[in-house]
């Protein structure tokens, strides 16, 4: 295991942005746990429900047998295998259909052919999920069909799914904040961090394409933050925590070169992008990665301005 | 040592801890290189996973789709490029820098033990293809960096390599005794470890196969019911030749040769092709006839669709049956009667008339359901179900003539499955009313037929009905060596062991296999003769009472009434008239037709003195059979 230290936990007084970006985004948590948890318990238990996924699945075969233009190949092959009689297949697309903005903005308007009785308490169940979308934090502050505006292109970086999702992105956010804030100075990071943010989401938006599913965390943001520090440092060595075996001599802190990050952070985004399918994916990799792209060019725009003091060592 | 280097000389006993026979410089310790190993990961991971990535997206694409032979091949591509990958890793950073990013973490370089310099291309490539090899033996190769003399694992040896260690002070000798002695106790059961790995992943293979078998198979066939497709296929009609598959599956269902999961299926089908919508309507109603507001809901759908047509009629009908309020049939009969089933498709007239007679037959209405069959003889994709119910219905009335000689006419021109079938019933039919020359007759009939099907598994109740007509035939003891080489079934063997146990009186042996079967048989009838074993068994009233509650919560005696006639049997020695007549009354209420029952319930009242419950049965029996004398004779 390797892990970045860079300088450590540095005092708050000497990174604020740092420090109030992390606040903001556990004040965000806080209030919306609540109705995230409310929102989200209902939108499971119908999602739960087997006759409606199934009836759901059926219904989005259709749909996309009726758009076919919108979807790619395997996806109406997986269509048509549906309605050929494949009912395990059927519950699959359910759960897909959930995550299809073009469904989701037009289900309730399309001419449905099929079980007319399970079609009804169908299209009840999906009411209740679209309604309870609108009162779930992570759909009104997160990315996603029906909230794409430049508010939500910026909310979504202080908004998050889960205590976890929140624990480990604070804690690079203050490992990596707090470098860049005490290399770079309170505005160039804040810059760097929120247009990391945006450049996360507008890769999103045309390498995975903007889904029903939210797009939401500041991982984005702090991708920037692992661009920027990268091209800042690169050849100079930088602090790490290392854990090789549990024996005197085999963890503790070393040195290496600033680049290492692109290979522990960068590749496995690379990898998680190249790898995922979009319509099945949970992670945002494509916003991680237009994040880093924009923190690696902001760290070359700072590195070869010339005004840029230029660093011992 | 766990290898042997073929190209060391053996070293001396007393020297060979401190005397390596190539002089090898600051040789890196063990831990140094597990170290080094682990250190490869954050590096290597990255790299692999950018490789595999194209890969793991054809996989999760595949599972998706559910096509397994699309992930095994993918899974087959992944580990090749890993080990590709791998090779190539290893191969180009030892060759430019003289050592992995790991090792070079942990200060350690691969030198060759002739020039002392970094190794040759050749050299580095050859290391490579070691470690993959000896990765493929689960690393145990790897044990020899603490056993070797000059702590060189296979795959520095094979490529005449060693691993120098930068900072002197980490550096190690050769291995001390105890090492030597560590490996040497790990060797063994290491190799067993080894063998049993390669085992289980034989193993593993080998079912994956199976499963990618099976799973070729599935993706073949249509995702939909089997039976209809072989129905719909094989339909023959002159009027219909091209009945909707619903419709069929329909009429299979009311035929009893498809379940309501199948029926569901072809339900779910036809409403979302938009086929027949109606009759999809009436299919996943009956499907889910165990949800009433399902059920409702469907048959209600099944009249909006139809708009007041033969297929809502009959679905009201089913409805009203089922809601108690037209349990004598009035309105399938009427419908029966009507003018609207002779303008139907054929096989739509087929489920209603298949419906019809099952509902009757389960009323016991058996005249009227004899005449439904004589009415639909012309339905040719039914006729052997149709048979069959002839003969059931005759056999209940008590008209054993005209059954055996329905059975002879019908077995004389069915062929395979369907003749087994109609045999098998027919000798079981006659076996449970004892072992006489008829049934001897009827049985010789269905071995014949069972044997012309020789080596083809057949069902548990046509396996269990098979050993009842051995056993009937044969005059002397059962052959159980020559039955048992004819039963497929797991049940039917241990069947035919209980039986071999009870004659060898070994009869706690016998229970427990009888209890086995009672419990586990998949045949409802197989579960209901290995109870009435078990009765035949009981010795005490208390074993008795305890098979009469359990009898209390059958209610399908008409299906099997080998357990209920030996329960009643067995009170009837016993004298309880209180359970004979309990058992009594609901075997009459199965099987209204049995005379015999009556006259043994009224002699058994006469003995006991119980005028009221023999008057009860006497105009139970008037009510059945008005015209019957038979009792005339048993005068309270």
């Amino acid at each position: 295991m390797i892990f970045p230290l860079l300088k450590g936990l540095i005092h708050p007084l000497k990174i604020p942005a740092t420090f109030l970006i992390v606040m903001v985004n556990a004040l965000v948590f806080i209030a919306c746990i609540e109705s995230f948890d409310r929102s989200q318990d209902k939108i499971e238990k119908i999602l739960s429900n087997r006759e409606m996924l199934f009836t759901q699945g059926l219904v989005f075969s259709q749909f996309i047998e009726t758009h076919p233009q919108e979807y790619h190949n395997q996806l109406r092959d997986f269509a048509k295998k549906t309605l050929a009689g494949d009912w395990h297949s059927a519950h699959q697309m359910g759960g897909l259909a959930i995550r299809n903005s073009s469904f989701m903005k037009n289900a309730l308007e399309f001419k449905v052919d099929g079980n007319e009785i399970a079609v009804s308490g169908w299209r009840k169940h999906f009411k209740e999920i679209v309604a309870l979308q609108k009162e779930h934090p992570s759909y009104y502050l997160g990315l996603n069909y029906d909230h794409n505006s430049l508010v939500n292109w910026l909310s979504y970086q202080f908004t998050h799914s889960g205590f976890s999702h929140l624990f480990w992105n604070m804690l690079f956010l203050i490992l990596l904040g707090g470098f860049v804030e005490s290399e770079v100075g309170t505005a160039v990071f804040v810059a760097t961090y929120l247009a990391s943010g945006l450049a996360g989401a507008l890769s999103f938006s045309l390498l995975s394409g903007i889904s029903a599913i939210p797009l939401v965390g500041a991982s984005a943001s702090i991708s920037g933050l692992v661009g920027f520090a990268i091209i800042e440092r690169w050849n100079q060595k930088i602090d790490f925590f290392f854990w090789l075996l549990p024996m005197q001599n085999y963890f503790g802190l070393t040195k290496l070169p600033a680049w290492i990050l692109l290979v522990i952070f960068c590749l496995p985004d690379v990898a998680g992008q190249l790898s995922s399918v979009s319509e099945f994916g949970s992670i945002a990799y494509s916003a991680h990665l237009g994040g880093a792209a924009l923190g690696i060019c902001a760290g070359l725009i700072y590195r070869f301005w010339p005004a840029t003091p230029v660093k011992a060592g | 040592m766990v290898y042997e280097d073929l190209f060391s000389r053996r070293p001396d006993n007393k020297n060979s801890a401190s005397e390596p026979h190539l002089l090898l410089e600051q040789i890196a310790a063990p831990v140094d290189r597990l170290a080094a190993f682990v250190g490869e990961m954050p590096v290597f991971v990255p790299l692999l996973s950018v490789l595999l990535a194209p890969f793991k997206h054809d996989i999760s694409i595949a599972q998706f789709m559910g096509s397994q032979t699309q992930v095994a091949l993918s899974v087959t591509e992944m580990l090749i490029t890993s080990f590709v990958g791998f090779i190539a890793y290893q191969t180009l950073f030892v060759y430019f820098f003289g050592a992995t990013p790991g090792k070079y973490f942990v200060g350690l370089r691969v030198v060759s033990v002739f020039a002392g310099k970094k190794p040759s291309f050749t050299m580095c490539l050859l290391r490579s293809l070691s470690i993959v090899f000896e990765f493929m033996l689960l690393g145990f190769p790897w044990l020899s960096a603490i056993s070797h003399p000059q702590r060189r694992v296979l795959h520095d040896r094979l490529s005449d390599t060693y691993v120098k260690c930068l900072d002197r002070k980490k550096a190690v000798f050769a291995p001390l005794f105890v090492e030597k002695q560590l490996a040497r106790n790990v060797q063994a059961p290491g190799w067993a470890f080894l063998l049993l790995a390669v085992a289980i992943f034989f193993n593993f293979v080998s079912s994956e196969r199976r499963d990618l078998k099976l799973v070729k198979e599935y993706e073949s066939v249509e995702q939909l019911c089997q039976p209809v497709t072989d129905a719909y296929q094989n339909w023959h009609s002159d009027i219909d030749p091209d009945p909707s598959r619903v419709a069929v599956a329909l009429a299979l269902y009311e035929s009893q040769n498809i379940d309501d999961a199948c029926l569901e299926k072809e339900a779910h089908f036809s409403l979302w092709r938009n086929q027949d919508k109606d009759l999809g309507y009436l299919a996943l109603g009956l499907s889910l006839s165990n949800e009433d507001k399902k059920f409702s809901e469907y048959i209600d759908k099944v009249c909006k669709t139809d708009k007041g047509g033969e297929v809502c009629q009959f679905a009201m009908a089913v409805e009203a049956e089922r809601s108690g309020v037209a349990v004598d049939l009035r309105l399938p009969a009427s419908l029966e009667h009507g003018s609207g089933l002779s303008q139907m498709p054929e096989v739509h007239r087929d489920f209603i008339r298949l419906h019809i007679e099952r509902q009757l037959h389960e009323h016991n209405q058996l005249s009227a359901a004899l005449e439904v069959i004589e009415k639909s003889a012309a339905t040719p994709n039914f006729a052997d179900y149709l048979n069959l119910e002839r003969l059931k219905i005759m056999w209940e009335m008590d008209r054993m003539l005209e059954a055996r000689a329905a059975f002879q006419a019908s077995r004389a021109h069915e062929t395979g499955a369907s003749r087994l079938q109609l045999s098998s019933w027919m000798c079981s039919a006659e076996v449970l009313s004892g072992c006489k020359n008829e049934s001897k007759s009827a049985c010789a009939d269905f071995v014949a037929d069972y044997d012309q099907l020789d080596n083809e598994p057949q069902s548990e109740l046509v396996e269990l009905n098979y050993i009842r007509a051995q056993k009937c035939v044969s005059a002397e003891s059962l052959d159980y060596v020559n039955v048992g080489k004819k039963l497929f079934s797991d049940h039917a063997h241990d069947y035919l062991t209980a039986l071999e146990l009870v004659e060898d009186r070994k009869y706690g042996g016998a229970r427990k296999l009888f209890k086995h079967i009672a419990d586990q048989a998949e045949s409802e009838e197989f579960q209901f003769q290995a109870t009435a074993d078990l009765v035949k068994l009981a010795s005490t009233k208390i074993e008795l009472d305890y098979f009469f509650e359990e009898f209390l919560s059958k209610d399908n005696l008409r299906a099997e009434p080998n357990f209920a006639f030996e329960l009643f049997n067995k009170y009837l020695t016993l004298g309880d008239f209180d359970k004979v007549a309990a058992v009594g009354e609901s075997l009459i209420k199965a099987f209204p037709y049995k005379t015999s029952l009556y006259t043994t319930l009224l002699k058994e009242a006469k003995k006991h003195k119980r005028v009221k419950f023999a008057q009860k049965i006497r105009l139970q029996f008037k009510k059945m059979m008005p015209l019957s004398t038979a009792l005339e004779s048993e005068k309270l």
